[in-house]
């Protein structure tokens, strides 16, 4: 490959690009059962303190979040960078439809999460009909959250403008108790792994595959590549939706920091290139060390930023493929040096 | 402030003829040009593309750090302008078209025009919303920009 055909295909060039998905069902199971179950474990450790629970919460939204924009930028290519944006479509959305026009929780959740898988489904369509590069692409979803953060500081009396707004409907259920919350965002994340996992055995990710690999060649091969393109962008989208709805109601508040580009979008997508673009469990594993590390120079105050931006260099200088394709790839070269 | 805007329009307006005259007239500038609009070309005929490159950061760098200086003598100087800067910036380039100084500068003039008159009437905020659909259609209906070269 040149270097611009490897330009041209974008992410197989930045992310871990994994062979082959194994078809068979433990194989899908095991690894994200196991990680549900490790992170089950983190209240017994953590449970007693609020300020970490709330930490937690977030670091899980984070993998929920990680996840969406996997299967969209990972699987299919498309970068798009309003991750937060969508996330927040879903949360202010039913946030203002529970609280300002009446709507049961449960209603207001959901078609907030239609309506942000449909905005990103939009934004795909549109991105395959003027047939834009990755490049284009971000520039033009860069556009939609920079439009849509306006918005929320524009429309102050939907919106609370600057300082957001505190949301009344289902402040007295568990969604508002210390660990409750924590163990919901576990349950999303878990469907979220295994709707992502089942689509990548299945033909649509044979489809991804090819389609991330070579576009052209996959059009040759038969597959739309626009039409599962937008496939990936009305999931994940939904996905970020729900994420984002369901981490608004546990905080009781939306705000536009909450959702904004340098908040959610850059968090999400270091978390993704350093747990590995294109991976199952990358986005898991980025979201809990980052959060962790985070955590951990919380003392730092604003100088986190600082050794945030050192690690992320140090990150695509020495880890470009991200974690777990670069043990991956490790644990091959082990097992083939074992036999003779 | 006044004075401050005029000393910076004549920086900035000095800045741009010297850049053009750059790419236009010296062969370096050609060199550069030549790596943007066809590198294997560029390689043939015995130019490097990375130290072109390399010139094209540098370069960037520095109009970069002079933006900052001349926008300091108009508004005060803070911590996250920088965020901003750079959103606009990406959004000037494709509107104007990549690779396209002179779309470049007719862009920035439009949309600083068009975000300055409209943050005076209707309100910064939804002004603001109005430039980037703006944009977006511009990059839509013209992927190559408002002088950019057509593919």
């Amino acid at each position: 490959m040149t270097e611009r055909q490897i330009e041209a295909t974008g992410t197989s060039a930045i992310g871990g690009v994994e062979p082959r998905a194994s078809r068979s069902l433990p194989v899908l199971l095991i690894p994200v059962l196991g990680v549900a179950a490790v992170l089950a474990l983190v209240p017994l450790w953590l449970g007693d303190s609020g300020v970490m629970m709330r930490v937690s919460v977030l670091g899980l939204t984070f993998a929920c979040y990680a996840v969406g924009f996997n299967l969209i930028f990972g699987s299919t290519g498309q970068l798009f960078l309003c991750v937060g944006a969508l996330a927040g479509i879903g949360g202010y959305g039913s946030a203002i439809l529970a609280d300002k026009m009446g709507l049961p929780l449960v209603a207001s959740i959901v078609l907030a999460t239609v309506a942000a898988g449909l905005i990103g489904g939009l934004l795909s369509w549109i991105a395959a009909r003027r047939s834009l590069g990755v490049i284009f692409t971000g520039i033009i979803t860069l556009i939609f959250s920079l439009v849509f953060a306006n918005l929320l500081l524009g429309l102050t009396e939907l919106t609370g403008g600057d300082g957001g707004f505190h949301i009344q409907t289902g402040a007295d259920s568990f969604l508002r108790e210390r660990i409750p919350p924590y163990y919901l965002i576990l349950a999303l994340l878990v469907v979220f792994l295994l709707v992502h996992g089942l689509l990548r055995r299945s033909r649509v990710g044979w489809a991804f595959r090819a389609l991330r690999d070579d576009e052209a060649a996959a059009e040759l091969a038969g597959v739309n590549v626009a039409r599962y393109r937008i496939y990936a962008a009305l999931t994940g989208a939904a996905m970020l939706g729900l994420a984002g709805s369901l981490y608004a109601f546990t905080q009781g508040r939306v705000s536009p920091t909450t959702y904004g580009f340098a908040q959610v979008d850059v968090e999400t997508l270091v978390m993704l290139a350093f747990g590995g673009i294109g991976t199952l469990l990358g986005p898991v594993v980025g979201a809990v060390v980052f959060t962790t590390i985070d955590e951990l120079i919380v003392g730092l105050g604003q100088l986190r930023i600082v050794v945030y931006g050192a690690l992320i260099i140090a990150l695509f200088l020495w880890l470009p493929r991200g974690i777990i394709p670069t043990l991956g790839s490790l644990i091959r070269r082990v097992r083939r040096q074992d036999r003779p | 402030m006044v004075r401050g805007g005029v000393v910076a329009s004549a920086i900035t307006l000095v800045v741009l003829g010297g850049l053009f005259l750059f790419f236009k007239k010296t062969t370096l500038g050609r060199a550069v040009r030549s790596v943007i609009e066809d590198e294997q070309g560029a390689r043939l005929v015995g130019i490097d593309p990375q130290r072109m490159l390399r010139l094209i950061l540098v370069l960037t760098g520095v109009m970069a750090a002079l933006v900052a200086v001349t926008r300091s003598l108009i508004v005060p100087v803070s911590v996250t302008a920088g965020f901003e800067l750079t959103v606009w910036a990406l959004i000037v380039t494709v509107v104007g078209g990549l690779a396209s100084v002179s779309g470049a500068v007719l862009a920035g003039i439009i949309l600083g025009i068009v975000s300055t008159v409209a943050a005076s009437t209707i309100g910064t905020f939804l002004s603001l919303v109005i430039l980037l659909v703006a944009a977006a259609v511009t990059i839509l209906i013209k992927p190559s920009g408002l002088l950019g070269v057509r593919e």
